[in-house]
């Protein structure tokens, strides 16, 4: 897959070691799996539940 | 898109003078159908679930969307905060490809959003094209996500003639066919 950021490099690393996409997943994916700057739940960027009185 | 700004003698303002430059076609290559590009686009994202979550998070953020008149390539610039869409002048809808990009663009919004940031590719460029392609997959995995939640819509068919335009084709068959994340990672690099 190429990265469409116009930085041809990126995609020159990726082809010569495929293993950057598991690592950069892998990287990422705490942040990233499954979450987002808004939750389901709120309107505010946050989710009310994990405020503390 | 087109802004103006009127200020107290009555002279309106344009540009990137009247309004900061966040909702403006503030330079000759603004295109002339954007609003309704962007209004179709956004409508046919929010008939999914994941879809409604990206547009909620730009709602909630405010985070500004261009169409401009041209051929390359659209998404989220980290630099201005602001969602680039390409497309030639004679568009008039939004057409697949760009539904598509549009969903790309707002998870790489969300991304940013969420502070997941690529080191300087001068101090490490392997380490930089390493969080580019993750950042990278985590959004085409977003594409696939809202298509297959689409899959029962009107508009799912002409999604998938984006989704090849794109060259997605494999990785979305194998994220469909419930591939594991190596052999999505595999796809990812082959393609």
């Amino acid at each position: 897959m190429t990265y469409s950021g116009g930085n041809a490099s990126v995609d020159f690393a990726l082809r010569n070691n495929p293993g950057i996409v598991k690592t950069g997943a892998l990287a990422v994916e705490g942040s990233l799996d499954g979450n987002y700057s808004v939750t389901p739940d709120s309107e505010y960027g946050f989710n009310p539940a994990t405020l503390e009185a | 898109m087109n802004s103006e700004t009127e200020n107290s003698s009555g002279y309106k303002l344009q540009g990137a003078f009247g309004d900061k430059g966040t909702q403006v076609n503030s330079i000759g290559y603004g295109h002339p159908h954007a609003e309704d590009i962007i209004k179709e686009a956004k409508e046919i994202i929010a008939e999914s679930s994941t879809g409604k979550l990206l547009i909620k998070v730009h709602n909630v953020h405010n985070i500004p969307i261009q169409v401009i008149k041209g051929t390359g390539d659209s998404g989220f610039n980290t630099d201005s905060r602001i969602i680039y869409l390409q497309a030639p002048g004679k568009t008039k809808r939004a057409e697949p490809k760009l539904v598509l990009q549009l969903i790309k663009a707002l998870r790489e919004a969300d991304q940013d959003i969420m502070g997941v940031k690529a080191p300087n590719p001068e101090e490490d460029l392997m380490a930089y094209a390493t969080v580019i392609h993750g950042k990278n997959l985590d959004s085409i995995i977003h594409i696939c996500k809202v298509v297959k939640e689409l899959t029962n819509s009107s508009s799912f068919s002409i999604l998938l003639e984006g989704i090849a335009d794109l060259g997605y084709s494999k990785f979305y068959k194998a994220y469909i066919n419930d591939a594991t994340k190596d052999e999505l990672f595999d796809v990812y690099a082959e393609t």
